[in-house]
């Protein structure tokens, strides 16, 4: 095995460091799930509870 | 990368005494020992060490993984029972001890470093230990639980965990974005316009243009250009007269525009109870299936039950029909893997029921805020509340019926078309009589043209904000959803190219290592292949070719070929996954293999894995015999292992290093464990003085003849030398050794005696002077022994005839 294997964590590592890269992904969607990732909080409430968050303000901000 | 230096054991399981194992500069080691000799415990200790359990004493009836089993039961409960590793790097050294704290029993490292706590760690994720109980295990694991250990292994149920957060992330913005609803709020406000100026508005533009042309009859001295400039005309137009019937036409507006959109949300509503009703149709069709779901803990049970071992029979455990335990295995495994897909069709369609329980909320709730709406406070409109209340009610009645669904109850399931009920004229009826009321308002003050023009201005103001913010909220919404969409589909391509790569990677070193010991079988190409249903990962299978057919491996290899494959992929992922340490522990592995595949396993293990350090235990005494030459001149120690009651497990250790480690502590000054250490020194001297000069001791079975204790042996040597008129019989030294025999026993099995290091010495120096009477010290270095007995001048003598006897016969 010439190869090194990356594990799971390397891989989510790897992937939420370039999260905010990927073509079409909006820049607050990419930041809230990047940060709940890195401060250990990534489950679907708290991205669901982030989401309405920023709808919320982008709505109340154009009001 | 780290390897052991030195192991010591204490009061674990079948190790009573302190048991030290020095592998001088992390040489390997092969143990042989009979079944119960205490291989196992050292195998025990090094996985409690690390990962605070014993997998395979995890069982509830013993409970605390395995913990309340590990101590030896003869352990005082005063004592510590303690596994300490030494390692190739020292910061790493730690003794972790096992003891009781106000009755509860607590583990505790000496080493406290959080550089230790990280290594500690790294066990999860590496591969140190394979147990014979384990080897099919994964091999025989269902394609799902396939799945979840390697992830396991790998890291991998964290990224399964995240692409679940992402995934419901996304199906949760677009049921949010379903009940909230959003294009038809905007029709309804729409219609609102439209009603009013006759027109739709979809732009500043349009909206700017209709206020002018709605103010011009008015001919203002202010311009229409931004909404800034609307509400400035507002101000201008308003009349404080004027105020409560604006306000009561606004009212009259929300209500109307509250039961216009309630036909579309209940439209919506049924449609998605109808997809619902469906599916829990076909549920209900087999609503057995989902009864069962209870039933996935006690098979899962059961199957752990006959996993580890516990129930050996060919029986079910439950109900002792007679039943093949492999087949019995292999059909449980179906079995819960059927439940597990029951749940998860029942878990979507709880769901989808949650979903609707939100859909019936939302109208219900604009309902409860039209019913607060100072136009039906009126006295006047106290029939068209009642009969509003009348609506809401069918609205809640059908949410509070919707919640008593229940699988088991099918039979109570409501069709859609009586789900829920709108009365259309009752609705029609409150619609015209509202527009009726509201129109009156504007109908009483026809010739007042600056009210018709600040009502119509009011309401098209209102509708229009509220069209545009609806706008802003579906873009925000839809935004979301595309982002999440894309972040999603990302991620499974991250997870699926990973995982391929993982899995044809340890394919490859499995092939090799299977092909190795199974040359010419007809077997190739085994692979580690994932499993998907759309982005769905749900399993992965092992697949190989068996004379060319492509096959799983439980359907043509022996049991002692599924064992090999255990063992090669157990190989393949220690030298994919331990990155922190360069060992790993074969407990007891190769039992069901036949010569020819024992020495290739051999092979395989001197040949590519030379570099690692091997814990080698086996009880099998051909196989020992065979790996004991094959190591020989390799950077191994070879060793056995024998068990007593009195003692508990000990390693047999060649008396040259026992004597050597002796008069270390002595040097010391340490007297721990030493006068176990003079005993066994005793013991062992008196097998060799016996053996040589054919002492006769009463027949004992195999393992019993080894656990003699030396007063046995002592005592018969006394009468050998006593027959055979040998002029030892009356020597001082085997009096004092006979005292000193005493003090030895108690200083290995009474736990209260406490061991004084001079006793120990005077005990060590006749153990000594035993050994100068039987030994040849100056010259040759051998016993006495009746090989070299002369039977003309009936002498017995060592090698060289330096030391001899009289032997008479």
């Amino acid at each position: 095995m010439t190869d090194r294997i990356r594990s799971g964590q390397e891989i989510l590592e790897e992937f939420f460091t370039e999260i905010a890269s990927i073509e079409g992904v909006d820049q607050d969607v990419a930041n809230i799930v990047e940060n709940l990732y890195r401060e250990g909080k990534l489950t679907d409430t708290n991205l669901s509870n982030e989401l309405a968050r920023i709808r919320e303000g982008k709505t109340s901000d154009k009001d | 990368m780290i390897k052991i230096k030195e192991i010591q054991i204490s009061g674990i399981r079948g190790i009573k005494k302190n048991l030290d194992i020095t592998l001088d500069s992390s040489k390997s080691i092969l143990i042989y020992g009979d079944n119960g000799s205490g291989k196992s415990s050292i195998t025990d200790a090094i996985e409690w060490f690390y990962s605070d359990r014993v997998e395979h004493l995890s069982l509830e009836e013993i409970g605390r993984k395995g913990i309340n089993a590990l101590r030896n039961v003869s352990l005082p409960e005063d004592k510590a029972a303690y596994a300490e590793l030494r390692f190739s790097d020292s910061k790493f050294d730690s003794r972790k001890k096992l003891f009781y704290k106000r009755s509860k029993l607590t583990s505790e490292y000496s080493n406290s470093a959080e550089e230790f706590s990280n290594y500690i760690d790294t066990y999860l994720k590496e591969n140190l230990i394979l147990r014979y109980k384990d080897l099919l295990k994964f091999i025989l694991f269902t394609k799902a639980e396939k799945l979840e250990e390697i992830s396991r292994i790998i890291g991998f149920s964290e990224v399964t965990k995240a692409k679940t957060v992402f995934k419901k992330a996304v199906n949760s913005l677009k049921k949010e974005l379903k009940i909230r609803n959003v294009d038809s709020h905007i029709n309804r406000q729409q219609a609102r316009i439209l009603e009013q100026i006759g027109q739709n508005i979809n732009n500043d533009e349009q909206y700017l243009n209709a206020v002018r042309e709605l103010v011009a009859p008015l001919k203002l001295p202010a311009e229409v250009k931004d909404s800034q400039s609307i509400d400035a005309i507002l101000k201008l137009i308003k009349k404080p007269e004027d105020k409560e019937a604006l306000s009561q036409q606004l009212s009259y507006e929300k209500v109307i525009g509250v039961i216009n959109t309630l036909k579309n949300s209940i439209e919506n509503i049924r449609f998605s109870y109808e997809k619902y009703y469906e599916q829990y149709q076909t549920i209900s069709r087999d609503i057995d299936k989902f009864k069962k779901i209870s039933l996935e803990r006690l098979l899962s049970e059961g199957l752990l039950l006959l996993e580890k071992g516990i129930f050996e029979d060919d029986k079910c455990p439950l109900c002792l029909q007679e039943k093949n335990r492999e087949e019995l295995i292999e059909e449980l495994r179906e079995r819960i893997e059927e439940l597990a897909a029951f749940k998860k069709e029942k878990e979507a369609l709880e769901d989808e029921g949650k979903a609707i329980q939100r859909l019936i909320q939302s109208p219900l709730s604009e309902m409860e805020a039209a019913l607060g709406e100072r136009c039906l406070l009126k006295e006047e409109n106290l029939e068209i509340k009642s009969e509003i209340e009348q609506l809401k009610e069918s609205l809640s009645g059908a949410l509070s019926r919707f919640k008593k669904l229940t699988f088991i109850e099918c039979e109570k399931t409501i069709k859609p078309e009586e789900f829920i009920r709108l009365d259309d004229t009752m609705v029609q009826k409150i619609v015209s009589t509202l527009n009726d009321k509201m129109r009156k308002i504007s109908t009483d003050r026809k010739d007042d043209e600056k009210f018709t023009i600040n009502s119509k201005l009011i309401l098209v103001k209102d509708a229009y904000t509220e069209i545009k913010s609806l706008k802003r909220e579906l873009e925000i919404f839809k935004q979301q959803l595309q982002s999440m969409e894309l972040i999603y589909d990302e991620f499974v391509k991250k997870q699926k190219t990973a995982l391929s790569s993982f899995l044809t990677a340890i394919s490859k070193d499995m092939n090799e290592f299977y092909l190795y010991m199974n040359r010419a079988e007809g077997v190739d190409k085994i692979e580690l292949i994932p499993l998907g249903e759309g982005d769905e990962l749900v399993g992965i299978t092992i697949k190989f070719k068996f004379h060319g057919i492509v096959s799983p491996p439980d359907k043509y290899l022996s049991e002692s070929h599924l064992n090999c494959l255990g063992i090669c992929l157990f190989l393949s992922s220690v030298k994919a996954f331990n990155d922190s340490n360069k060992f790993f522990i074969l407990d007891d592995v190769i039992s069901s293999f036949d010569t020819a595949h024992r020495t290739k396993f051999a092979g395989l293990l001197m040949e590519k894995f030379s570099d690692y350090q091997i814990f080698l235990f086996t009880h099998e005494k051909d196989w020992f015999e065979y790996l004991t030459n094959a190591v020989k001149g390799k950077s191994w120690i070879v060793t056995k292992m024998v068990s007593n009651y009195e003692n508990g497990a000990e390693l047999e250790m060649p008396l040259f290093n026992l004597k050597q480690r002796i008069e270390n502590k002595f040097g010391k000054s340490d007297a721990s464990d030493l006068g176990n250490m003079i005993r066994r020194y005793l013991e062992g001297l008196l097998k060799e003085i016996c053996l040589d000069l054919e002492v006769k001791v009463k027949f004992l079975y195999n393992n019993q003849n080894e656990n003699r204790m030396s007063n046995e042996l002592f005592s018969e040597l006394k009468s050998k030398l006593k027959s055979r008129k040998c002029e030892l019989k009356d020597n001082v030294v085997l009096e004092r050794l006979h005292t000193s025999i005493f003090l030895g026993n108690k200083a290995s099995h009474d736990s209260h005696y406490s061991e004084d290091i001079n006793d120990l010495k005077t005990f060590y120096n006749d153990v000594l002077g035993l050994e100068g009477l039987f030994r040849c010290i100056n010259k040759c270095k051998k016993l006495i022994s009746k090989k070299y007995y002369d039977s003309v001048g009936k002498v017995i003598r060592c090698k060289c005839g330096s030391k001899k006897y009289n032997w008479e016969k």
